[in-house]
C-alpha cells in the first residue's frame, strides 16, 4: 500500500509533506508537554516492533494471499495518538530510507496514509465506538472499526493522490472503488489482529492497554486547524499549478469527464513546450540511445565492483 | 573508495530535488525523461553498491506502480507515436514512463543510502531541522531493529515447528496472539532499556556521534545534480540526439 514516487508529481508530493509536518509539529509539542521520559526509548523499541510484526504474516480472511500489520492503530492505542504518529513516521522514514520501500518524494503521503489516518482518524473513532468504560467486546469492536477505517482511508488515498498527480488515466472513482474493495480484506486482518492483539495486551498489562489520556481539547482544535491549514494551502497550490499547467490535475479532469483528449491537447501545447511537446519517433530514438548509454555506463559499473568486492569489501 | 563520503545533507538535498525533477515531467514525457538516467547512472558508477542490493529494492519497490501502470496500456490505445510500420499507444508510451520513474526514483535513493551510513544520514537529518524527537526516534529505532526482529523470528521458527505445516498457523487469529506477546516484549524491553540509559545519564535526547563539514565536493555535487535536472527539464536533450542521429 506504500505510494510510489513514480506516481506522484511534485506539487503534491510536496502538499502532503506539509500536512504531514503540521501533524508531525503538533505530535512533537504534545509529546514535549506532557513529558514522560519513560516513552522515548519504548517509543524507539516499538518502532522497531512494527518492523518485526510484518514478518509475521497471516492468511487475509476470504482470499488466497496474506497480509501482514500495517500497525498504526495498535501504536495508538498503546501509546496514545500523538506518540503512535512519531512512531509511524520513524517507521516510514527508516522503511523509506534504508529499505527503499515508499520512495522519498512520497514520505509525506505515506506518512499521511499510514499514519495520519489511524492516529487522526482511527483513534478518536476507536475512543468515540468504545466510550467510557467498555466491556471488552465492545472495546474489540471499537478497536477493529478504527483499524478497518484507517486502511480504508489509506487506499482511497493513494488513488486521490495518483490522480490528483494526473500519473493515470484510471479515473478517480474506479480507482478509489479499486483500491477500497481490494482493502477490504486487508483491512479485516488488520481489524481482527489489531483487535485481538490488544486485548491480550489489556491482560497482561492492564496499565498499558487502557486509553492513554487525551491531549486537551484545544490541542486538538489546535492541530486540526494546522492541518487543514496545510491542506487548504496545498490544494490552493495544488489549483494554481492545475490552471497553469494543465497536465496534472485538469488533465484527469478533463479525461474523466465529457472532452477526452482534450485534456492532453492543451497539456502538450501549454506545458514546458519543448520536452513534453509531441513524442516523435527521432525523440524515441534518441531517448533509447541516452537510456542505453546510461545502463552501459552502469553495469560493467556494478559488475566489476562486484567482483572486487568479493576481496576486499569498500566501507561506506 | 575515496576518503570520506559525501555530506549527507548534500546527499538529501540532491536525492530529493532529483526525484522531485523526475517526478515533475508529465506521464507521456518519455523522450524529456530520459536524459535523467545519466545522472542517475553517474550515481551508481560513483556510490559504492551493489547489483545486488539495487535488483532487491527495486523488486520490492516496482510492484505496485507498475500495476497502476498497468492501467494505461488499457485505458489509451490511440496511437502516440509512428516508428515505420509499428505505432506506439499512448498507453504504452504512459506504462514506459512510469517504469523508468520507478528505475530511476529507486536508484536514487539507493545511492543516498549507499553513500551514507544511518548514523550519518540521522546527522544530517538533524542538521537540516528535522524534529530532534523524529531523530532520537530513528536512531533507537535503528539500534532495537535487529533485536526485536531476532525475537520475532525465533517466535515465528517455534509456531512453525509446534504446527508442522498445518494451514491454522497463519490464521489472523493465532498471528494476533503471537504479535502481542511480541508487544508485550517489546514493552519489557523498552522498559528495561530506559532504565540502562538512565543509568548511563540520558536525558531525553541522543547525543550527536560525529561532526558535519561541508566541503567543496558537496558543493559541486549538490550543483552537478541541480543543474543537471534543471537542463534535462528545459532543453530536448533526448529529442536532439534522435535529430542528429536518426533524421
Amino acid at each position: 500500500m506504500h505510494m510510489a514516487d513514480a506516481l506522484l508529481s511534485p506539487t503534491v508530493g510536496i502538499g502532503f509533506y506539509g500536512v504531514s509536518a503540521a501533524a508531525l509539529g503538533w505530535s512533537t509539542r504534545q509529546l514535549g508537554r506532557s513529558v514522560e521520559p519513560r516513552l522515548v526509548p519504548t517509543m524507539g523499541v516499538l518502532g522497531a516492533f512494527v518492523f518485526a510484526a510484518q514478518m509475521l504474516n497471516f492468511a487475509i480472511p476470504g482470499t488466497g494471499s496474506s497480509g501482514h500489520l500495517a500497525g498504526g492503530l495498535l501504536l495508538a492505542a498503546v501509546l496514545g495518538p500523538a506518540p503512535a504518529f512519531l512512531c509511524m513516521t520513524s517507521v516510514l522514514l527508516v522503511q523509506c530510507l534504508l529499505f527503499g520501500d515508499g520512495g522519498l518524494l512520497a514520505l509525506g503521503c505515506n506518512v499521511f496514509n499510514l499514519g495520519f489516518h489511524p492516529c487522526f482518524v482511527g483513534y478518536p473513532l476507536y475512543r468515540l465506538v468504545a466510550g467510557k468504560t467498555p466491556t471488552p467486546s465492545r472495546r474489540s469492536l471499537a478497536l477493529g472499526a478504527g483499524a478497518l477505517v484507517s486502511v480504508e482511508l489509506g487506499a482511497v488515498s493513494v488513488a486521490l493522490e495518483t490522480v490528483a498527480s494526473g500519473r493515470t488515466p484510471i479515473g478517480l472513482g474506479t480507482f478509489a472503488a479499486l483500491m477500497a474493495g481490494i482493502h477490504l480484506p486487508i483491512g479485516l486482518g488488520e481489524a481482527v489482529v489489531t483487535a485481538a492483539a490488544v486485548a491480550l495486551l489489556w491482560r497482561l498489562r492492564p496499565e498499558q492497554a487502557r486509553p492513554q489520556p487525551d491531549a486537551p481539547r484545544q490541542a486538538w482544535r489546535r492541530m486540526v486547524t494546522a492541518v487543514g491549514l496545510a491542506a487548504a494551502l496545498g490544494s490552493g497550490v495544488l489549483a494554481w499549478f492545475a490552471s497553469a499547467r494543465p497536465d496534472g490535475l485538469e488533465w484527469s479532469l478533463a479525461r474523466a469527464g465529457a472532452s477526452p483528449g482534450a485534456g492532453d491537447e492543451v497539456a502538450s501545447a501549454r506545458a514546458w513546450p519543448q520536452v513534453s511537446g509531441r513524442t516523435s519517433a527521432e525523440g524515441l530514438g534518441g531517448a533509447a540511445v541516452v537510456l542505453l548509454l546510461s545502463a552501459a555506463v552502469t553495469l560493467p559499473a556494478l559488475l566489476w565492483r562486484r567482483r572486487r568486492s568479493a576481496v576486499a569489501r569498500p566501507i561506506p | 573508495m575515496r576518503g570520506h563520503s559525501p555530506d549527507p545533507r548534500a546527499l538529501l538535498l540532491g536525492t530529493l530535488i532529483y526525484v522531485g525533477f523526475v517526478a515533475s515531467f508529465p506521464r507521456d514525457a518519455l523522450v524529456g525523461l530520459a536524459p535523467l538516467a545519466l545522472l542517475a547512472a553517474l550515481g551508481v558508477v560513483l556510490a559504492p553498491l551493489s547489483a545486488r542490493v539495487l535488483a532487491r529494492r527495486l523488486a520490492l519497490a516496482a510492484p505496485f506502480a507498475l500495476m497502476v501502470g498497468l492501467g494505461s496500456p488499457w485505458l489509451e490505445r490511440r496511437p502516440a507515436v509512428q516508428v515505420g510500420a509499428w505505432a506506439l499507444s499512448a498507453g504504452w508510451l504512459g506504462f514506459a514512463v512510469i517504469v523508468l520513474k520507478v528505475l530511476l526514483s529507486v536508484t536514487a535513493v539507493i545511492v543516498l543510502t549507499a553513500w551514507a551510513s544511518a548514523a550519518r544520514l540521522s546527522l544530517g537529518l538533524r542538521a537540516l531541522r528535522v524534529p530532534t524527537v523524529l531523530v532520537t526516534q530513528i536512531v533507537l529505532l535503528g539500534r532495537y531493529l535487529d533485536v526485536v526482529r531476532r525475537e520475532a523470528l525465533s517466535m515465528r521458527r517455534a509456531r512453525d515447528l509446534r504446527s508442522a505445516g498445518a494451514g491454522r498457523a497463519r490464521q489472523p487469529r493465532v498471528v494476533a496472539v503471537m504479535l502481542g506477546v511480541l508487544l508485550n516484549r517489546s514493552l519489557d524491553r523498552g522498559e528495561r532499556i530506559h532504565r540502562a540509559m538512565l543509568a548511563r545519564g540520558f536525558d531525553g535526547t541522543m547525543p550527536a556521534l560525529g561532526r558535519l563539514e561541508w566541503r567543496l565536493g558537496d558543493t559541486v555535487l549538490l550543483a552537478v545534480v541541480t543543474l543537471g535536472c534543471v537542463i534535462a527539464r528545459v532543453l530536448p536533450l533526448a529529442e536532439w540526439l534522435g535529430r542528429r542521429l536518426l533524421g
